[in-house]
């Protein structure tokens, strides 16, 4: 199977503000800053055709993973190699401008993600179809709730001319009908040869759709395998133990 | 490879035209053509009533400053206004870009977070949306020119060469107060009445050659706006070519401006993603 994306020993640092004890001391000198690696040594290739979902806890790494994959933070270290354009899907209201109205997000963002003016105003009809949202892409995305904004996003990124698709924990914002629709459009996107990196909490989820997990911790891929084992795996050793019953005293 | 789906995906992934197959030179042009229609969408009423405001804008100022000069500081001289709006149209676009840039980056955080398009084209967004507006104020010289019988040709032939100008001018600062917002965004009010101070310290309101004393004379010909602001009032009011000092010094000054806020500018753009 010929390889989509390729990270090799890929790094990215954080350059974060100290803090005094009068705040943040706001600085451009590195001596008031200091350096967290967000991402390291990480080492991760996906093929044409494969769901790759990362799983972790919170400040795993998992979002800045999606977003170096998707050329938005740019590696401090190590190679990255991607075939074809990335689509990403990354936060509820992930590269829309709130003023605009449901079209003017449509052009500006598949303009953005590599599409001709002219085809991306042609593609607003199917942007409608795929989101489902009709006569709301006349409304500012303002007043949008959280899971228009995905269905919007979602519908974007599939349209756009990406072989890739990078999909940060925002499906949670879809109702139930659009979760599976979701679900169904990822896997007939993989099925067409595009390559698809997820990241989710819901390992269930994760498990049925994804071919292969990776687990990152402090920034660190420390586990791969197959998406049923390594989600039971990871369920185990992070599932809270269970509340002792309580003896009575006699 | 080809798939329709019942739901409408279609993909064609071996002749997919993908971020990697398009120069960053064409990336670079396509994204800011595409952010600046969004800015002016965004911020710009675009109908007729939309660009009388924009001309009311540096109309009211021009009345302001009328009032001021002629009444209040007792300094009235020939077409106070055309003279006034010399300096206040061009004033308009540096301020536009220059304050404007410190709190982009804010505006732009979501586009920045979730889309990867090249860093440079940011302030570029604010410079050309500022220019437009600058184009279209430039239309109020006619009627004060006509009422005044300023004969303009050929000197405003000189008039694309000012512009450039103004716009090498504003681009450096530009640049380097999208940094500087971003880093140090409890001092961007101080940095604003700064800039608003470079205003009244330039020939806007009173020529260099009536300014009291030996020294502040020189203080506000080292602004290089006085030389725009002049170079303005040469084609638009007095009918002549610009002094050669008053083209090279602003042009000079923006150009090394603008070269060490890029480098600056450069350093510190992969970092926007993560800090803002």
């Amino acid at each position: 199977m010929t390889n989509a994306l390729v990270l090799e020993g890929v790094g990215v640092r954080f350059s974060v503000p100290r803090h005094t004890r009068a705040g943040r001391k706001p600085s451009l000198s590195r001596s008031n800053r200091h350096s967290i690696w967000g991402l390291k040594d990480i080492g991760l290739s996906a093929a044409r055709g494969e769901i790759v979902g990362i799983i972790g806890t919170n400040g795993a790494g998992k979002t800045s993973l999606l977003r170096t994959v998707a050329g938005i933070y740019r590696p401090d270290e190590g190679t990255l190699q991607v075939t074809g354009g990335v689509a990403p899907v990354l936060s509820v209201s992930g590269g829309l401008k709130p003023e605009l109205s449901g079209w003017e997000n449509v052009v500006l963002s598949l303009t953005l993600m590599g599409c001709p003016r002219d085809e991306a105003r042609q593609a607003a009809p199917r942007v409608a179809a795929l989101s489902g949202l009709g006569d709301f892409l006349d409304a500012e995305v303002r007043v949008y709730s959280a899971g228009m904004k995905t269905r919007l996003g979602f519908a974007l990124a599939l349209l756009a001319p990406a072989s890739i698709l990078v999909i940060d924990e925002v499906i949670g914002a879809a109702d139930h009908d659009y979760r599976g629709q979701i679900d169904e459009m990822i896997r007939e996107f993989a099925g067409a040869g595009g390559t698809i990196l997820m990241a989710s909490h819901d390992l269930e989820s994760m498990a049925h759709l994804c071919n292969r997990l990776v687990e990152l911790n402090h920034g660190r891929l420390i586990a791969e395998g197959k998406a049923t084992e390594l989600a039971e795996d990871y369920l185990r050793r992070h599932s809270s133990p269970k509340p002792k019953p309580q003896t009575e005293n006699t | 490879m080809t798939a329709q789906s019942d739901i409408g995906i279609e993909k064609d992934f071996t002749t997919s035209k993908a971020q990697t197959g398009t120069t960053g030179f064409h990336r670079g042009w396509t994204a800011l053509v595409a952010l600046t229609r969004a800015e002016l969408q965004e911020t710009r009423d675009l109908s007729l009533v939309g660009v009388f405001k924009w001309a009311l804008e540096p109309l009211s100022y021009m009345a302001i400053y009328f009032v001021l000069v002629g009444a209040i500081l007792d300094r009235p001289r020939y077409a106070l206004p055309l003279f006034l709006l010399c300096a206040l149209v061009p004033w308009r676009f540096f301020t536009g870009t220059t304050i404007e840039s410190m709190a982009l980056l804010k505006r732009y955080s979501e586009i920045i977070k979730n889309r990867a398009f090249p860093r440079e084209v940011i302030p570029l967004i604010l410079i050309a949306s500022q220019a437009l507006t600058f184009l279209i104020a430039l239309a109020l010289f006619a009627p004060l020119m006509i009422y005044y019988r300023v004969d303009a040709w050929p000197t405003i032939l000189w008039l694309p060469v000012l512009i450039v100008e103004l716009i090498v001018l504003s681009a450096g600062p530009t640049y380097l107060g999208v940094v500087f917002g971003l880093y140090f965004p409890d001092y961007r009010e101080i940095v604003r009445n700064l800039i608003r101070l470079g205003f009244f310290a330039s020939s806007a309101l009173v020529p260099i050659s009536e300014i009291p004393g030996d020294n502040l004379p020189l203080v506000l010909e080292a602004n290089p706006m006085t030389g725009i602001f002049d170079s303005f009032r040469a084609i638009m009011l007095f009918e002549h070519a610009p002094s050669f000092r008053d083209i090279a010094y602003p042009s000079t000054v923006g150009v090394v401006l603008l070269l060490v806020s890029l480098a600056i500018y450069r350093r510190y753009q992969s970092e926007f993603p993560k800090e803002t």
